[in-house]
């Protein structure tokens, strides 16, 4: 049986991904891939690589580099620049070196010439073996890699400690200085402090509020309390009355 | 206000424990006019305030204030209905009577809910009325029948008696021994001195049960039967036994009654056949059966005479003995109570009939018992206690008439509601020991009391059947109570007092539990639980006095087994239940009964079921301690009893005392073998064997460790030393002293450092299933840490690479490894990477330590913002930070206090394995859930067993609507010391039932807001509450929100259930337990994991002890799980595809073969319209739409499982 697989879905061109060969007794398998020029919604975007990129959807859950880059290979000889999946989804970017090439991949595609997909290497216990082997890697790279990162993240703190610094000086509409503690690191520091203290009046205002005057000092007082729990009586009446009704209708009052 | 409202809310609808019982106390003379005002109200609405000020006594309102009250009340039902229609429909339905009831249960019963559920449950009860008319026809028909008999008054011997007898095919109903061919004694036709209907038909108490109602109709036979004499030597059953056959031969001759006649004995006591009818009608046959049981008048033997201490029955050589010599003779209770109670039948009606008519709500109240005798497995037969409906009203209507020392005030008052005559009842029950030295002691004279009293005189020296308890009437002599024997007395006052603080509980509703769960599920009821086949009959044993005082020679074993029990297992045991065979044990009424043509039947069990509820704290004792030796005597019995095995031994106090030493089996219970060797000591002959399963089998025991044949089954040695190990490094780490900031704490996070992991850890050992156990390493909080989540982390592993170096250079046996790893795996969409320090001590036990600081939460709240997710982030931060620390606090805590736990937890890990849902059930829940029986474990104590544990955990599961209950456990009372003074004011060993109410409130209001929040179960199907976890979805919740839970605890349920179920119809088939099917999946991937080291149990080939690990990559090769690691994978990368269930071995690694299964996600199956965005792998179809693409799946798994993968199912 041959595949048949419409020109275009949606705009997308179906490419055929054969996964596993015929034998005599089994159809071969296909995993279909969704193309299309990447079109970006982005206007004036500086970005050149729009007109020779392609988005692909439905990737295999095992797309990688070199598989792209032989899938490139596959459709018109075509070579790839970058290949940027989504994290987590199955689509991604393939950037080509030209916009030719990304004409030549689309065309070819559009003949739905089965493509051969190879599994991306390693696979099974040995890739499982070595994404736990690579958490340990050597200790001295480690702390050069902490330490590099530390230095840049001290340089990027110093820039944002001079915004706060700046943020301070500045005056607000309503002639307001901002005072913020000497340890605030950054801007988004700023937002959760104070939101952190929004927080923190409200609840302090509303403690305020429930803090009661002497609650049975007038007797009609006495009597509303009374009332309220006269009435709190009757409404848990209903509640149970409802809830005993609801556990009958479950045919829960049957002893064996 | 809002607080104070639903404060004294509770107060009105519960009341705290002491105010109960104070309204109980105080209300029976005050209630009868609370009453009778509160019916006014029912007239006329506006009295209801007025009332409210008698009751109050604060006499301050007048009649202005009345009405000044009543415009208020309109302004507040305006208030309270925010729309006009509900206010409308509000006024409707709050009538002046609901008011009236509202209040009254309120004060007359736990709770209104409690009421109500009483009401039902006794509509479910009722017969129906329908049949009870057919029933009441016949028994007129009976009556008729039995009135018109011929009845030629005659006069026979012996051998007329049995001819004529025999001439109409019927057998003479002797009992053993038969009258001997030469007695001079005649038997005698006579026609009825009266028929009446008695027993709870003619009360009308009688419910409805599966098994169907037996009428009593009792034949009251002429006291010219008998001479005065005729008590002793078993002259009067003999008399009676043929005057059951010429009954039963005039009922069987009119064939109009569509009956069928059989024998049966009446509460299975051996001297007093009855006549049993049954009906040939199968609609009346289901539901009713007709006793006819034999009575005579009270006047006709000298009732002295028969008083439980007297000798009525004279061994051979004494026939001839007169009364004098008779005192001298052992006494004979239980054949003098058998025929006493044939005297007391109409004083008795008369008495109960008196205190129905005196309380109102007398009948509901004996129903009330009378279901919850049936529940706890009692009834009036010997054989399920001898205690039953009859024992329990006229203990009743004796309470009516006193029931303290001095007789003069009353436990039940005439004015109590059902539930208060019911709890009232458990509670003296509970609270006072009537079985020897006082006993309780009544009249069914008018204006006679009820009183405690020493009954010395009556009770023989040495115990003997028919003198376990004491409800003596003074009158007739008769011990109301002689069938119950110790065990089961003790039984009763136990589950008495488990009801009585189950009732009081002021927290939660307890209904269920008293009255509609069944307790005699033996692997559910007890700790232990054998079968104990007797030794061939024999003669020599069951001698002619034991005849007497036996009822049978099952009897007599029955009883001698409980009291070698009961001193052999002494404080080990808390109770000793003696229960037939499950086999045998049918409570249908044909099964015992025999054909009129036969003298006897022929039921002899020769078997038994023992059930033993144990001591948690005393069971696993290896030692049992004996009398000190200067006590000879005490020392001998003790010696005698215990043979070779006692010896004397010295202990550390310096006393010098007889003991016996037990081994500890990692596979047996130490009282197991104290079982074993009592019975081989003293029933020879007999066997046993244990019926209670073994499922320990299912949890692996560490066979690395040596010496492990002599462990308890119980022992968490192997935890015990690994948590050691811990502290130690922990306390290493936290003394270091170079580091910029101070350690505040390095806590234990892992299974395996609260006890429940599902192996046992040992040294250098990676296959177990936490083998490198987890740790946090929390530092001081300080303003230094950075404000960005990867600059933090980074900060993290700089820390971690200082103490890294720091344990290097102190401590030379430490291998210390430092790591990063992907977050992914760890907290999803969290920071880009974790690090984190790896040591393995020098005993071989390995940690990895993560640090967490004050700051953390913040700034994975913030993450949580930026990727605008709903805080997953920082939830999983608390799942893997900060609460795991506080759950393991938890658990370790409690798995201390509750010797039984650890194992308990562990085979629940294990079941939740078997069955493919450890991989969505985190191990944090199996524990919660595991605490079920220790921390509220009603209806029964707190479990010894962890057998016993595991399947009420089950039971608990198969019964819990998720949708509709919060589970709430409390955590912190258990643990913490205060709870003794707790203790003190309970009854029994129950546990849960105290806890604080406004603990229980906020749990629950957490679960309603839970589920409005969550109605579709996305979130959280399952909420467990506690006090350290008061959302209740910590660790249930789903990250992200998916369909998942759901499935998993519909799933958990129904495998629960199948497990219910098994073990309510007592088939229980272990393997089939914790054998999952698979027919329910879509996909079935077969894996082969080569992290497995092969079955550990299969030749003991990894029996040598493990080495250290020499390098790095031996260690990441012995400690991956590339199983699992490939389930995580597949479970990731396909989470818009399927649902994948991942099984290990119980520990994942000692099983080569194993499987993922998956379905496929619902929603996804049908073709659809293209989208982008499509998550799945599709295929498009002809008509321009895509549907799922299985088969590349398929190849696709198989493609990334490479070597793992041996095949596929679909």
């Amino acid at each position: 049986m041959t595949l048949e697989l419409p020109d275009q879905i949606n705009g997308f061109i179906p490419i055929p991904l054969l996964v596993r060969e015929s034998t005599s007794d089994t159809e071969p398998v296909y995993h279909i891939l969704y193309a299309k020029k990447h079109q970006t919604h982005k206007t004036g975007s500086t970005d050149n690589t729009t007109d020779r990129t392609i988005f692909i959807t439905n990737l295999p859950v095992d797309a990688s580099h070199s598989s792209i880059k032989s899938l490139c290979h596959f459709l018109g000889n075509t070579i790839l620049e970058s290949f940027i999946p989504e994290k987590n989804y199955n689509r991604g970017l393939v950037v080509l070196v030209d916009k030719a090439s990304c004409s030549r991949f689309l065309t070819k595609a559009k003949q739905q010439n089965p493509v051969p997909w190879s599994p991306q290497e390693p696979t099974g216990s040995e890739a499982y073996y070595l994404k736990n082997r690579i958490k340990y890697p050597d200790e001295g790279e480690l702390q050069h890699e902490v330490d590099t990162y530390m230095e840049e993240f001290a340089q990027a703190e110093e820039t944002k400690r001079q915004q706060v610094v700046d943020k301070l000086n500045l005056v607000d509409e309503d002639g307001f200085t901002m005072v913020v503690g000497s340890k605030r690191k950054s801007l988004a520091g700023i937002a959760t402090a104070q939101k952190a203290t929004e927080q923190f009046v409200a609840e302090q205002s509303a403690k305020k509020k429930r803090k009661k005057e002497k609650a049975d000092f007038y007797r009609f007082q006495i009597r509303e309390q009374k009332k309220t729990e006269m009435n709190d009586l009757l409404r848990r009446f209903q509640q149970d009355k409802l809830k005993v009704k609801e556990l009958k209708e479950r045919k829960r009052f049957k002893p064996y | 206000m809002a607080k104070r409202k639903s404060g004294d809310f509770s107060k009105k609808t519960n009341g705290s424990v002491g105010q109960a019982a104070a309204v109980e106390t105080a209300l029976p003379a005050k209630k009868q006019k609370v009453i009778a005002s509160l019916a006014d109200l029912s007239e006329e609405e506006d009295d209801f305030d007025s009332d409210e000020q008698d009751q109050d006594d604060d006499g301050e309102e007048d009649e202005d204030e009345d009405e000044e009250m009543d415009e208020d009340e309109e302004d507040d039902e305006e208030e309270n209905g925010d729309a006009s229609q509900t206010r409308s429909k509000s006024k409707q339905s709050i009538s002046a009577q609901d008011v009236q009831i509202a209040r009254e249960t309120s004060e007359l019963f736990k709770s209104n809910i409690f009421k109500m559920q009483i009401d039902e449950l006794l509509t479910e009860l009722a017969l129906s009325e329908k049949y009870t008319q057919s029933l009441d026809k016949f028994l007129f028909q009976l009556n008729h029948v039995l009135q018109q008999s011929s009845s030629r008054e005659q006069e026979l011997s012996l051998g007329q008696a049995v001819k004529l007898v025999s001439s109409k095919k019927l057998a003479i109903p002797f009992p053993d021994p038969k009258p001997s061919p030469d007695i001079k004694y005649k038997f005698k036709i006579a026609h009825p001195e009266s028929i009446n209907i008695v027993g709870s038909y003619s009360i009308k108490t009688a419910v409805t049960q599966p098994e169907g109602v037996s009428i009593d109709l009792l034949i009251t036979m002429p006291s010219s039967l008998f001479q005065e004499k005729d008590y002793v030597n078993y002259r009067y059953f003999h008399k009676r036994a043929f005057y059951v056959a010429y009954i039963a031969s005039i009922i069987r001759a009119d064939e109009s009654l569509p009956v069928n006649v059989s024998y049966t004995l009446q509460h299975d006591d051996p001297l007093k056949p009855i006549i049993r009818l049954t009906f040939t009608d199968s609609k009346l046959a289901k539901r009713f059966n007709i006793n006819v049981v034999f009575g005579v008048a009270p006047t006709t033997f000298e009732s002295r005479k028969l008083s439980p201490e007297r000798n009525c029955v004279r061994l051979q050589q004494d026939s001839t003995a007169d009364n004098n010599s008779a005192k001298m003779l052992p006494p004979t209770p239980l054949y003098n109570s058998s025929l006493l109670s044939d005297t007391t039948y109409s004083s008795y009606l008369e008495f109960i009939h008196r205190a129905c008519h005196q309380c109102e709500a007398f009948k509901d109240a004996a129903k009330l018992g009378r279901l919850w005798l049936r529940q706890r497995g009692f009834d009036s037969s010997p054989r399920h206690g001898g205690f039953g409906h009859f024992e329990w009203c006229l203990l009743m209507a004796a309470l009516l008439q006193g029931g303290d020392r001095s007789g003069s005030s009353k436990v039940l008052m005439a004015g109590y509601s059902s539930y208060q005559l019911f709890k009232a009842t458990l509670t003296f029950l509970a609270n006072n020991d009537i079985s020897g030295r006082l006993g309780l002691s009544f009249s069914t004279v008018k204006g006679q009391n009820t009183k405690l009293e020493s009954l010395k005189q009556f009770v023989p020296q040495s115990p003997v059947p028919g003198t376990a308890a004491f409800l003596f009437d003074r009158d007739s002599k008769l011990n109301v109570f002689y069938k119950v024997s110790a065990w089961s007395y003790s039984l009763l006052r136990h589950e008495a007092a488990v009801t009585s603080d189950l009732l009081s509980d002021v927290v939660k509703d307890r209904f269920d539990a008293i009255f509609l769960e069944k307790l005699t599920v033996p692997q559910l009821r007890y700790d232990a639980f054998f079968t104990v086949t007797f030794p061939d009959f024999n003669n020599t044993i069951f001698s002619p006095l034991n005849r007497i005082n036996y009822r049978s020679y099952q009897h007599f074993c029955v009883e001698k087994l409980a009291k070698v029990l009961k001193f052999g297992l002494g404080s080990r045991a808390r109770q000793l239940v003696f229960t037939p065979l499950p086999s045998l044990y049918s409570t249908n009424a044909s099964s015992s009964s025999w054909s009129i043509s036969k003298r006897k039947g022929m039921f002899e069990e020769s078997a038994i079921a023992v059930g033993v509820i144990l001591d948690p704290q005393e069971c696993e004792k290896l030692v049992t301690h004996g009398p000190p030796s200067e006590d000879a005597s005490a020392a001998e019995k003790f010696r005698q009893f215990w043979g070779k095995k006692s010896e004397l031994r010295r202990f550390q106090d310096g006393s010098i005392m007889e003991s016996v030493v037990w081994k500890h089996s990692p596979t047996k219970p130490v009282v197991n073998s104290i079982v074993e060797y009592i019975l081989y000591r003293h029933f020879k002959g007999s066997e046993i064997e244990n019926t209670h399963d073994n499922i320990l089998k299912y949890l692996p025991l560490q066979p690395r460790f040596p010496g492990h044949k002599e462990r308890s089954v119980i022992s968490t040695q192997l935890f015990q030393i690994k948590y050691q190990a811990f502290q130690q490094t922990a306390n290493i780490i936290q003394n270091l002293s170079e580091l910029p900031l101070r350690i505040r704490s390095v806590l234990p996070a892992s299974s395996s450092l609260r006890y429940t992991s599902i192996s046992e850890p040992c040294a250098y050992d990676f296959t177990s299933d936490d083998s490198i156990a987890l740790g946090i390493i929390e530092f001081e909080s300080s303003s230094r840490w950075p404000d960005d989540v990867n600059a933090l982390e980074k900060t993290k592993t700089a820390f971690l690479l200082k103490i890294a170096d720091q344990l290097r250079k102190q401590e030379k046996n430490m291998v210390v490894l430092v790591g990063v790893e992907s977050a992914d795996d760890f907290i999803p969409n969290g920071p880009d990477e974790v690090g984190f320090l790896q040591v393995q001590t020098a005993q071989g036990y390995s940690f990895k330590f993560r640090i967490r600081n004050d700051r953390d939460e913040q700034l994975y709240q913030r993450l949580n913002e930026e990727k605008h997710q709903q805080n997953t982030s920082v939830h999983l931060y608390q799942q893997k930070y900060s609460e795991v620390t506080t759950h393991n606090r938890v658990i370790h805590t409690l798995s201390l206090r509750y010797p039984y736990y650890s194992a308990t937890a562990r085979m629940l890990k294990v079941w939740f394995k078997s069955h493919l849902l450890a991989s969505h059930v985190r191990d944090e829940v199996v524990e919660l859930l595991a605490l079920k029986p220790f921390l509220d474990s009603s209806p029964y104590v707190p479990p010894s067993s962890a057998v016993t544990a595991f399947y009420r955990v089950l039971a608990f599961l198969s019964t819990w609507d998720w949708r509709e209950e919060p589970l709430v456990l409390d955590t912190e009372k258990a643990s913490d010391a205060s709870k003794d003074d707790v203790v003190a004011t309970t009854l029994s060993a129950v546990e849960g039932t105290a806890m604080s109410l406004p603990f229980y409130q906020k749990i629950s209001d957490a679960f309603s807001k839970h589920r409005t929040q969550d109605p579709a179960l996305t979130l959280a199907p399952m909420f467990i509450g506690t006090k350290y976890d008061p959302t209740g979805t910590l660790w249930t919740q789903q990250i992200p929100r998916s369909e998942v839970g759901k499935i998993v605890a519909a799933r958990t349920t129904a495998l629960a259930r199948a497990v219910d179920h098994m073990l309510t119809s007592g088939h229980v088939d272990q393997s089939l337990m914790f054998t999952s099917s698979l027919v329910d999946f879509d996909i079935l991937i077969h894996i082969k994991n080569p992290s497995s080291a092969g079955d550990v149990d299969a030749g003991y080939k990894n029996l040598q002890l493990p080495r250290p690990v020499e390098d790095l990559d031996e260690l990441v090769e012995k400690s991956v799980n590339i199983g699992l690691e490939f389930y995580k994978d597949l479970a990731k990368k396909y989470q818009d595809t399927l649902i994948l269930f991942y099984s290990g071995s119980p520990d994942d690694k000692t099983c080569e073969e194993q499987i993922i299964a998956g379905l496929w996600k619902r929603e996804i199956l049908q073709p659809q319209k293209f989208k982008v965005n499509h998550n799945f792998s599709t295929i498009p179809t002809k008509s321009n739409v895509v549907e799922l693409n299985k088969d590349a799946i398929i190849e696709e798994i198989a493609r990334i499982g490479g070597d793992l993968v041996v095949k596929i199912d679909v």
